[in-house]
């Protein structure tokens, strides 16, 4: 048998991975059928929890969220990112000073990213006090308090916390494009902007797949950083649903339907890891095969 | 190098192993994470001790933490021999599962029964009408805290309750410039406020209609209206940096003199002692309404069936008398600024002015209100708060509709 000892190896790692995620998963899909508290117990109840689910509005609130912050954030660091690299990408001086300048917010947890945002946009600690203090005193800043913002005020925390990744994934991506590319571009005297938009932006399309993908889990498991910026609030405004399962997993002792939320969690993650990568498996076939033909 | 590596592992892998507890110790799991916390416990954890016991102290910071941890524990067969926790209904759900044991051998030898309010019997009792669990310590939520020196500079009279003096008051201070109520607009404090107004407006029968019998005619009628009207009026008195902030600062504001009243349980005693401010000289407190109907809130220690036994094991009976026995409760709640459980056990000497308040609510017949939180289950609890926390964050929502969302969250949650 080929690579036997490599297959023993990896067994292991194969068995755990089998028994503590699939396995995982496959208990919490299995509780979110049934009418556990407290304990997880195994009475079934059908699709009550789901149904129960679409119908707190608290849930509701959470997915709106969870839409709002994914477009926010994905988008916003995309964009701030590849402007970033672009801007690397000038042969700047300095730049590995610049680089590890931009990418430091990623070494921060959301815990302290959340908790230093939250102080600087406070109107009694943070900028707004600042300003008032220096002489300005009609400044207001009160994004994180209103409640129609203040979800906005968690996009741009997150944004400046990963735009940084998209910056170091794309530079890698950028170094990696041809020089004769650029001189073509020269010779063809196509203005640099247009270059980037549209004959370079293509070419990285695997960094930036690879980009969504990381920063798409981040949507889906964003917790901390509500916890730390806002608590959910004001109201239930900046509720979102890895929030909704925790709470209602132990605060709330509601194992069934925390169970729900965590199973609709599960399917967004495949929804949107999925086609991407069945893009990337059908581009790889395309490849090889067109290097053979 | 690498042998010593693996072995270092191993041993590790052993030491954890053999962690979890030999034969005879006594695990707590515990929230009591603060000076004066940790400080009255140790006069529970000093006399177990000394009458012969192994305690295992294992604090861990935040509630929602801690039953993190015990219930996880209890789910895996492994409980400690006691956790702490607060009025709720919690226990009733692990003694449908068989997971606790009761303790009412304790509890009949040291006249629990006779000693203790109705409310708080219940509250600790079973199904079976066996007692389950030990109480350590009374609070009052629903009390009103002012800075003395504030309304007298602005000659205002304590409010009687929620009524016409204390907005009156309210304004008076809003006139003067500083911030007339030190709020905290979170789902976790949002309930105190509300609730103090409810109790003021509806006494005993509604309280109970509302909470107890989850009647519609009571939830929506007019003494829950007035109490979401009274509660949104609150909103114009306060400062735009209440939204989340937790209520110790907010008693900073008040004992700093930046604001005049705070709606906070009485367990915000200590911050205004902390603060270096004497009850009754510095800052004032109440207890809302004509008469003092009191709300009960009490912190406790619930005792998970042990793997093996059936009953309470010996050491479990020991830490409950002792918790339950006046003189040991007269010295716990003493650090703590709160209320001894039993109407037998004294007064500690430092108590003040405000605790004193709350003891005589407390022993006068037919004051006590039970906590709602014995009453409705954690799910309704937090859908409650919810709906609460979202009135008051947003002025445009209207009564009607937070009456709506608070029946949803009572009835059909």
């Amino acid at each position: 048998m080929k690579n036997l000892s490599a297959k023993i190896a990896l067994a292991p790692t194969a068995l755990v991975a089998l028994v503590v995620f699939v396995g995982c998963i496959a208990w919490t899909v299995g509780l979110s059928f049934t009418g556990s508290r407290s304990i997880p117990e195994f009475s079934f109840v059908g699709f009550e929890q789901y149904v129960a689910l679409f119908g707190s509005p608290r849930w509701l609130v959470s997915l709106r969220n969870m839409a709002i912050f994914g477009i926010g954030f994905v988008g916003g660091c995309l964009v701030l990112g590849y402007l970033l690299a672009i801007f690397i990408d000038q042969k700047v001086r300095a730049e590995s000073a610049l680089r590890t300048i931009f990418l430091y917010p990623y070494a921060l947890s959301y815990i302290v990213t959340g908790f230093a945002w939250q102080w600087f946009l406070n109107p009694q600690l943070g900028l707004q006090k600042f300003m008032q203090d220096l002489g300005w005193t009609d400044f207001t800043f009160r994004l994180l308090i209103d409640r129609n913002l203040a979800i906005y005020t968690i996009v741009a925390a997150a944004i400046w916390h990963g735009a940084g990744l998209v910056m170091a994934l794309v530079l890698a991506g950028l170094r990696g494009i041809d020089e004769d590319i650029w001189k073509a571009i020269n010779i063809e005297g196509i203005p640099k902007w247009r270059a980037y938009l549209s004959i370079i932006l293509p070419m990285l399309g695997p960094s930036f797949a690879t980009c969504i993908l990381l920063l798409a889990f981040g949507v889906i498991r964003n917790y901390d950083l509500v916890v730390a910026m806002t608590g959910g609030g004001p109201g239930s405004a900046t509720e979102v649903p890895a929030k909704f399962v925790m709470d209602y997993l132990f605060e709330r002792q509601n194992v069934g339907l925390a169970s729900a939320g965590a199973t609709i969690l599960i399917l967004t993650v495949v929804a949107v890891a999925a086609p991407i990568w069945y893009a990337r498996h059908w581009q790889t076939r395309r490849a090889a095969s067109a290097s053979k033909g | 190098m690498r042998t010593v590596y693996l072995a270092g592992i191993s041993a590790l892998a052993l030491g954890l192993a053999a962690n979890p507890a030999t034969a005879d110790d006594f695990e707590v799991i515990h929230h009591y994470t603060s000076q004066t916390e940790a400080e009255a416990l140790k006069v529970i954890a000093d006399k177990f001790t000394e009458a012969g016991g192994t305690w295992v102290d294992n604090a861990v910071a935040g509630p929602p933490n801690t039953r993190r941890v015990y219930t996880t524990q209890m789910q895996a067969g492994q409980p400690s021999q006691a956790y702490s926790t607060v009025t709720n209904r919690d226990h009733l759900d692990f003694i449908d599962q068989g997971m606790l044991t009761d303790i009412d051998a304790a509890a009949t030898a040291g006249n629990w029964r006779e000693n203790m309010p109705q409310p708080l019997v219940d509250a600790i009792s079973g199904p079976d009408g066996k007692i389950y669990i030990a109480p350590m310590a009374l609070y009052t939520p629903n009390f009103v805290f002012y800075n003395k020196g504030v309304f007298d500079r602005l000659g205002i009279a304590e409010p009687v309750g929620f009524g016409d003096d204390f907005f009156a008051a309210l304004d008076a201070v809003k006139a003067d410039g500083l911030i007339p109520l030190a709020f905290s607009g979170d789902a976790f404090n949002i309930r105190f406020p509300f609730e103090a107004i409810l109790l003021e407006k509806g006494g005993p029968d509604v309280w109970d209609q509302v909470w107890n019998q989850r009647s519609d005619e009571a939830i929506r009628g007019d003494v829950v209206r007035s109490a979401f009207e009274t509660l949104g009026r609150l909103r114009d008195y306060t400062d735009e940096g209440n939204i989340g902030r937790a209520w110790n600062l907010s008693a900073n504001l008040v004992s700093s003199g930046e604001a005049a009243v705070q709606i906070m349980g009485s367990w915000a005693d200590g911050e205004y002692r902390a603060a270096g401010l004497v009850a009754g000289t510095d800052f004032g407190c109440f207890i809302p309404g004509e008469r003092d109907y009191v709300q009960l809130h009490s912190d406790v220690m619930v005792f998970p069936k042990q793997p093996g036994s059936e009953g309470p094991t010996e050491d479990q009976l020991k830490l409950a008398s002792i918790i339950g026995d006046p003189a040991v409760e007269t010295l716990y709640v003493a650090p703590r600024g709160a209320l001894p459980v039993r109407r037998d056990a004294a007064l500690p000497d430092n108590a003040d002015a405000c605790l004193t308040i709350g003891y005589d609510a407390f022993n006068a017949d037919g004051n006590l209100v039970p906590n709602p939180r014995s009453l409705i289950t954690q799910q309704q609890d937090g859908e409650y708060r919810d709906i609460v926390n979202e009135f008051w964050a947003n002025p445009d929502m209207s009564v009607d509709e937070v009456i709506d969302g608070f029946a949803y969250a009572l009835e059909a949650s």
